[in-house]
């Protein structure tokens, strides 16, 4: 229950702070909507000459482009206050966090919300919804399925991240890391069918951006199913357990110095 | 004018920029990967010889590679430090100084930018080698300098605008939001997403002035512009320039007159 309340008044406390800038958050929502906008409009010029995309259908690749857009506000929501850790460590200043009493990773997740990205998540929600209207044969009852396996996409991308950044426990400055992430994130703007051979592979398994935003649509247009899940389940264990090795590896390897 | 104060600026924050090399070396990621990443999507679209909106597999490789440099490594939003120095006061310093705000940051801004500049060409050279049997160099060598004269201006145009916006903080507290929006929406309509000429409403993009930070000297380069056109397209750039120019100054005087110099 600390946990829950603690969470809770992270969340609070972020929306009177957001609140000050109410049009720094508006522009926030155009930024947003150039780049699902931009996603679309990509989609759209291919589509306007060709029927389909390595198998893909229009509207599944606008469910693409809407989910991956609702994936990356998630993460920008909830779980930027990971960016904090290398800064942490830097400054010597993690002791903040490792006495308090809630998980720390948990802590440093959800401790700088950034609840101006929240205003953003129509945007993805509208290219989604956009998509599933031009799929003819969808099949609602699998919206459950897919929204484990966009919570499942998040919680890989989250534990990607922090097994990122737990690495500035031996690096120290790992900002410019971040950058990698999200320009490795172009891959997932794609249909999977577009990969092939030891490149699918690649971004199925150790790099696992394609899993991140197609597999939810694959899951709801009925190309796959439990299989699916039971894939990003076992992607979800092998980042979990990456990144607690490397949480305790860091530990212990933490001296608290710093500015 | 005296040109040496802003020429020193431009070295000096060379000189600071290379400092952090390890910025420079990670710039390399944006340079690299995204038209790695679209090459995949391209091949499935244009793959066995098909072409769309008179681009082959080897045009529309070659646009991502050249058009990713040049979006990629422009001022699109100049630097947020000239919002933070308004909002804080620090704006002030700069005042006593004889020198032109816009000019001084522009050299500062050029010279930042100059590691990244060369760290990104190697960056897009890596890219066509891996990429080598679809990318394809101007069958007339005079095409790489004029596309890259063309940016070159672009670039000056493309700092103007982020200056302007950034100038938006003599009036609002925090710019970063309209700063960000806008510099999506340059990248979008410089041709960083996508080739412009391939979009619906195609005529409204090509409207614009940004088209001359990407998309414009990818055609050049890629010899999708005839010769005769050239001096008209540079006059039109240099129409907007002016104006954007022209439209910073006045933002700059206006918001001068609206400065306080609080936060010291």
């Amino acid at each position: 229950m600390s946990v829950v309340r603690a969470t809770w008044r992270l969340v609070s406390l972020r929306v009177k702070w957001e609140l000050f800038f109410r049009l720094d958050a508006l522009f926030g929502f155009l930024g947003g909507l150039v780049e699902v906008v931009a996603g679309v409009l990509l989609f759209e010029a291919i589509y306007g000459r060709v029927r389909s995309i390595a198998g893909w259908s229009r509207g599944e690749a606008m469910a693409l482009v809407g989910t991956l857009a609702i994936l990356l506000e998630l993460e920008r929501t909830l779980l930027r206050g990971l960016h904090h850790l290398p800064g942490a460590v830097e400054e010597g200043d993690l002791e903040l966090f490792l006495t308090r009493p809630v998980p720390t990773p948990l802590l440093l997740a959800f401790h700088r919300m950034n609840l101006r990205a929240l205003w953003r998540l129509p945007l993805g929600a509208g290219a989604l919804a956009y998509g599933l209207s031009l799929i003819p044969a969808l099949q609602w009852p699998r919206l459950p399925l897919y929204l484990l396996s966009l919570g499942l996409s998040l919680a890989i991308y989250g534990l990607m991240v922090f097994c990122l950044v737990c690495t500035s426990f031996w690096i120290v400055r790992v900002n410019n890391l971040f950058w990698l992430v999200y320009d490795l994130a172009e891959f997932a703007r794609y249909p999977a069918g577009v990969y092939r051979g030891a490149v699918r592979f690649l971004l199925t398994t150790l790099l696992p951006l394609v899993v991140l935003s197609n597999f939810p649509v694959m899951v709801l247009v009925g190309r796959g199913g439990w299989g699916l899940i039971g894939h990003q389940l076992g992607v979800l264990s092998g980042f979990a357990a990456l990144g607690w090795g490397l949480w305790r590896a860091g530990l212990r390897r933490y001296q608290g110095a710093g500015g | 004018m005296r040109l040496r104060p802003y020429l020193r600026a431009l070295q000096v924050q060379t000189q600071s920029t290379l400092r952090y090399r390890g910025n420079v070396l990670a710039f390399l990621s944006y340079v690299l990967i995204p038209p790695l990443a679209v090459f995949f999507l391209w091949r499935a679209v244009l793959g066995g010889g098909r072409t769309l909106g008179g681009y082959d597999l080897s045009a529309m490789v070659t646009y991502y590679i050249v058009a990713q440099f040049f979006v990629a490594n422009a001022p699109l939003s100049a630097w947020s430090e000239i919002s933070e120095e308004i909002r804080d006061g620090r704006l002030s310093l700069w005042l006593v100084r004889p020198v032109d705000h816009f000019l001084l940051y522009l050299s500062r801004n050029l010279g930042a930018w100059i590691p990244y500049w060369i760290m990104g060409l190697l960056g897009a050279a890596a890219v066509a080698g891996i990429l080598h049997s679809h990318f394809r160099l101007p069958a007339e060598a005079w095409r790489g300098p004029v596309a890259l004269g063309f940016w070159l201006v672009g670039v000056v145009l493309a700092f103007a605008w982020g200056y302007t916006l950034n100038l938006l903080a003599f009036w609002t507290e925090r710019t970063a939001g309209i700063v960000g929006a806008a510099d999506a929406a340059a990248v979008f309509l410089a041709g960083g997403f996508v080739p412009l000429d391939i979009l619906p409403l195609r005529e409204v993009w090509l409207f614009l002035p940004f088209r001359f930070v990407g998309w414009f000297p990818a055609q050049v380069f890629l010899g999708r512009v005839s010769p005769e056109r050239l001096p008209g397209e540079l006059g039109l750039l240099l129409g907007w320039l002016f104006l954007f120019v022209a439209g910073a100054k006045l933002i700059w005087r206006l918001g001068l007159r609206n400065y306080q110099g609080a936060g010291l």
